[in-house]
């Protein structure tokens, strides 16, 4: 398929729900004032729970509003030759990895000598239940064609669909958590959590992995111009 | 005016936003953007509610100490990881009514609906294994300059290649 059609078709997936006429604002009004009441009830329990209240609300507003979905981005490239999502995700990774240093490198200098599992952000033991556990959450998120925050968005959308991907998630995740001492162990026990600025030092460690994300920026960039090209040419010829 | 707010914004803004609050929340909440760990606890309190005592499997108890305080408030339901997931669908309805497309929308048929669980059951196990879903195990670890996060990139799309052939050999079919 040509890129030009192809572009056309996600504008579409984009923007499938245009159709729909009547205005919402006043029920957006009236969420909106229902969301800030919620908030300032959560302070009353917890400081720290309208941060999370907030932040979380602004996240789905903008995996909303962009339409961003991180089975798309791995399942596109695959699917429809198509890149453009996934070369999103990595520039979130390089915004998000370079905020994370700051962050770590302000918790070190406070708490000098911290383990790697103790800093800021989500460190795990690497190893061969990550692998499998990789493997399987990628079937599983193309079969039900949404992930973890997909799911969540999706029901924010008003789909029916994602309530039993959810409950399908309760059941699988329950599941795995009740099996961990047999994950742990046969393969976690001995698995140790890899901070990479402890192995290269810091400043490498962020040079090697903002360069490893601008290649494979560079790399999915390629890959959908080349798929473009060829299917220009097989056109070309066919016809 | 009515039209742009209804036009998606392109994908690289979607992109930059969601890495800067995920910052913003690390640095104002000191935890980083997770899904999963929400979904568990729900999990876990709905079989407790059922007279099963999942809060007090190893699980909970030996490896993972950043539940037991939630577990010990009997906050289960409501903590900090719940309330991020009910904030991002409540951030998702909102845009969704800011652009007046929300509307119900069902299920299509049963295949759709067997293949929605199987895929959450393989996502939640996978999930318990990798330490997250693609949000905590990958997008917030891929961040924390966790090596773990590059593998479970490399096998998630591994995973999302043979996902994508059975799809087509079974679904589209």
């Amino acid at each position: 398929m040509p890129s030009q059609e192809m572009d056309k078709l996600l504008a579409q997936r984009q923007n499938v729900r245009q159709q729909n006429k009547k205005s919402q604002t006043p029920y957006a009004v009236g969420l909106l004032v229902f969301l800030i009441a919620v908030g300032g009830l959560l302070w009353t329990k917890d400081i720290y729970y309208p941060i999370f209240w907030g932040v979380g609300a602004a996240l789905g507003y903008v995996l909303r509003s962009s339409r961003f979905c991180f089975v798309a981005a791995f399942r596109d490239p695959i699917l429809l030759k198509n890149t453009k999502l996934m070369r999103a995700m990595i520039l979130a990774l390089a915004v998000s990895s370079t905020g994370f240093l700051l962050v770590q490198q302000h918790y070190l200098a406070q708490h000098p000598g911290a383990d790697a599992g103790q800093l800021p952000g989500i460190l795990n033991p690497v190893g061969l239940h990550t692998v499998i556990g990789a493997f399987l959450f990628g079937i599983g998120m193309v079969l039900a064609g949404g992930c973890a925050s997909g799911v969540l968005m999706r029901i924010g959308e008003g789909h029916m669909l994602p309530w039993v991907t959810l409950l399908g998630f309760l059941i699988g995740t329950t599941w795995g958590a009740k099996d961990y001492p047999v994950w742990y162990h046969w393969l976690m026990e001995k698995a140790q959590t890899i901070y990479l600025p402890d192995v290269f030092g810091t400043a490498a460690a962020f040079v090697l992995q903002m360069g490893a994300l601008a290649v494979l920026y560079t790399l999915a960039a390629w890959y959908q111009k080349k798929h473009s090209k060829d299917n220009k040419q097989e056109n070309a010829h066919g016809n | 005016m009515k039209r742009w707010i209804k036009k998606a914004w392109p994908y690289w803004a979607g992109g930059l936003l969601l890495g800067g609050l995920n910052v913003l929340l690390l640095s104002l909440s000191g935890q980083a953007w997770q899904v999963s760990g929400g979904y568990l606890l729900w999990g876990a309190g709905i079989l407790q509610k059922l007279g099963v005592p999942a809060l007090t499997w190893d699980y909970f108890e030996v490896y993972n100490t950043r539940y037991r305080q939630i577990i010990a408030d009997d906050s289960v339901f409501l903590n900090q990881y719940t309330i991020l997931n009910l904030g991002v669908v409540a951030g998702a309805l909102l845009a969704t009514l800011v652009s007046s497309q929300f509307k119900w929308k069902k299920v299509k048929n049963k295949k759709q609906v067997a293949f929605a669980l199987l895929g959450g059951i393989l996502m939640g196990y996978g999930s318990r294994l990798a330490g997250g879903c693609n949000i905590g195990g990958f997008f917030s670890g891929l961040a924390s300059f966790s090596l773990h996060a590059w593998v479970f990139w490399l096998f998630v799309a591994v995973g999302a290649f043979v996902g994508t052939r059975l799809l087509l050999r079974f679904l589209v079919r």
